[in-house]
């Protein structure tokens, strides 16, 4: 009943478009108010503060700050030349290329649309001279940008971990073999798609010194990965420590090594970037305010057994998920989609004996799935922007990547070894 | 990227000298965090020592921080928002609906400066343990925060009772 009259409130505040940190407040402030609860306000906006102060949240800031250094930072079109000079040989080889340099992108961007839009503005042009469609490129940014926020570094994975209190360092060695699964089977697509359309049908096989010279190019920036994962996995440092090593990693490759930013610029960036995490976590806090009233009332228990008592196992109650987190993310960006279910979900799926590891990576492999289905996402945006094609002829080319995604979304679901094998590695 | 921001309909002078100073603070704010965290990870890798003051530090910086941001984001229009439905709507309804949503935003910010206010006069006299700072700077953040967003949202306001173009910035994730 609670639980009816909060989603009521929260839905219609946020369909009628109030900002969601705010929507989220008002429905637990109006819920106190409907069912005339005796709950303090000071307790509901004490638990608002309390949930943005710890200092490993500080993390949130710093990988974004990454990420617009790495963006602006001219890794994407040194990353496409090492991809290139390794890959373009095969047939399809710049849809091969393309998705490639979008999964080695993700695992130093974090970010599903700058990932699209660094990688995508390059290729997406290449691969409409070379005679792919438009529409096909663009698609195929669409998906393949999404690819990245599954490699670790990625900034959903780092909120569900801080909003359902689950250990960062797992969840982000979680996202590898998921991530590397669809770049695999988008990779086989466009090589069937390369050979069939017969417009690349794969370059000539790389000299030594074009791979030689690329990844020299490449080098300094390849190393940013190979310090965080290092540092985090090997637990020299926390996922907050990386990330503030991280960002000067960022800065020196930007500033010193690539010179693709001027000092200059660089205020700029850090006030954005602060700015976009700011908006980020107060929603984050705001969540942390209405859990706050959902866990008194008991509503994440009792939801629980409610679905308990409806799914019959753990695996109907997957695929429930699996349907309930698509419709979802057709009308919700993955980050507040993420926030708003994620405390819900847990409990539901402790009872069902679901590592909380494993949901998190399914949320958000499905909740990015959102990002790319019509008629609203994030980098099907960023895709149709670049290459100037319209949402109708998109969404054809789309269908077939889309039925591949929920195929992976469906293994890496079901079956737990994909992404959960190198946590249990490291478990021991 | 400019640093400063200047919409096509320029603001009011003192909304623009608030929202840059907002903005400045801001920027000073998080290249503070920065430095903090990156020397407390050289410090501890490298002394192998925890700065002690770190933490609280960084919190207090983290806090105002996020609170900064929900301000200078309110001015750009900025936060997560979905816009799909209101704007398939007719222009008078739009119209009503975004006025009736930001009295909503309006009685919602006047609780948290009020409530935020008491929160911080109770904890002025406990001290943080390190900084010997009283905690209730910390969550002075709240209430002023949301006051600056407040202004940022009753000039929107304004805007639609005068049928002007609003700020809207899309949220990159």
């Amino acid at each position: 009943m609670v639980l009816a009259v909060i989603c009521a409130v929260f839905f219609a505040l946020a369909l009628l478009g109030m900002p969601l940190v705010w929507a989220l407040l008002l429905t637990t402030v109006a819920t106190i108010g409907i069912f005339g609860m005796s709950y303090p306000l000071e307790a509901i906006f004490l638990s608002y503060i309390s949930s943005l102060e710890p200092l490993h949240l500080a993390a949130i800031p710093l990988f974004i700050f990454t990420g617009e250094l790495i963006t602006h930072g001219g890794v994407g079109r040194r990353l496409i030349d090492f991809a290139r000079s390794l890959l373009a040989f095969m047939p399809g080889g710049l849809g091969v290329v393309t998705v490639s340099a979008c999964t080695m992108f993700g695992s130093v961007s974090g970010s599903a649309v700058a990932d699209s839009a660094a990688i995508g503005s390059i290729m997406v042009p290449r691969m409409a001279e070379r005679g792919y469609p438009r529409a096909f490129a663009a698609a195929l940014i669409a998906v393949a940008g999404t690819i990245g926020v599954l490699m670790p570094l990625s900034i959903p994975l780092l909120v569900y971990g801080f909003v359902g209190n689950v250990s960062i360092r797992e969840l982000l060695v979680s996202g590898v073999f998921p991530a590397f699964t669809l770049a695999f089977v988008l990779i086989l697509l466009c090589v069937w798609k390369g050979r069939s359309l017969g417009c690349d049908l794969g370059g000539a096989m790389p000299s030594r010194a074009d791979i030689w010279k690329s990844f020299l190019a490449i080098l300094p920036a390849s190393g940013m990965p190979v310090v965080i994962l290092g540092g985090i996995l090997t637990g020299i440092f926390t996922p907050t420590e990386a990330a503030s090593v991280a960002v000067f990693y960022g800065l020196i490759l930007a500033l010193f090594v690539y010179r693709e930013i001027k000092p200059a610029q660089v205020p700029g960036m850090l006030l954005q970037s602060f700015r976009t995490s700011a908006v980020v976590m107060l929603v984050v806090g705001a969540t942390g305010a209405l859990s706050w009233l959902i866990t008194v009332e008991q509503i994440p228990a009792n939801l629980a057994q409610t679905i308990l008592n409806i799914a019959e196992n753990k695996y109907v109650f997957l695929f429930l998920l699996n349907l309930a987190l698509i419709l979802v993310g057709i009308f919700l960006e993955p980050l507040p989609s993420l926030m708003l279910t994620a405390p819900l979900f847990i409990p539901t799926a402790k009872a069902f004996g679901i590592d909380p590891v494993h949901l998190g990576l399914i949320m958000v492999f499905n909740l990015v799935i959102g990002l790319y289905t019509p008629p609203v996402g994030g980098t099907l945006f960023v895709a149709a922007k670049i290459a100037r094609v319209g949402m109708v002829a998109i969404s054809r080319e789309l269908i077939p990547m889309f039925i591949l995604a929920i195929c992976v979304l469906f293994l890496v679901t079901y079956v737990e070894a994909i992404p959960m094998a190198l946590v249990w590695l490291m478990r021991g | 990227m400019r640093f400063l921001y200047r919409p096509d309909l320029p603001e009011p002078a003192p909304l623009r000298w608030l929202g840059d100073m907002v903005d400045v603070a801001l920027t000073l704010l998080a290249a503070m965090l920065l430095v903090v965290m990156f020397a407390n990870v050289a410090a501890r890798v490298a002394l192998n020592s925890d700065l002690a003051w770190n933490t609280e530090f960084g919190e207090f910086v983290l806090l105002w921080a996020t609170f900064l941001g929900g301000a200078s984001a309110a001015r750009r229009g900025a936060h997560m928002r979905i816009t799909e439905f209101t704007d398939k709507m007719p222009p008078t309804l739009q119209k009503v609906v975004e006025l009736a949503t930001r009295l909503g935003v309006v009685a919602l910010l006047t609780l948290l400066i009020s409530y935020g206010w008491n929160i911080t006069e109770s904890t002025m006299g406990q001290e943080l343990t390190v900084l010997h700072v009283p905690m209730g700077l910390q969550y002075l953040a709240m209430p002023v925060g949301s006051a600056l967003a407040l202004v940022f949202v009753l000039y929107e306001m304004a805007l639609l009772l005068r049928n002007k173009p609003l700020p809207q910035e899309a949220f990159q994730d």
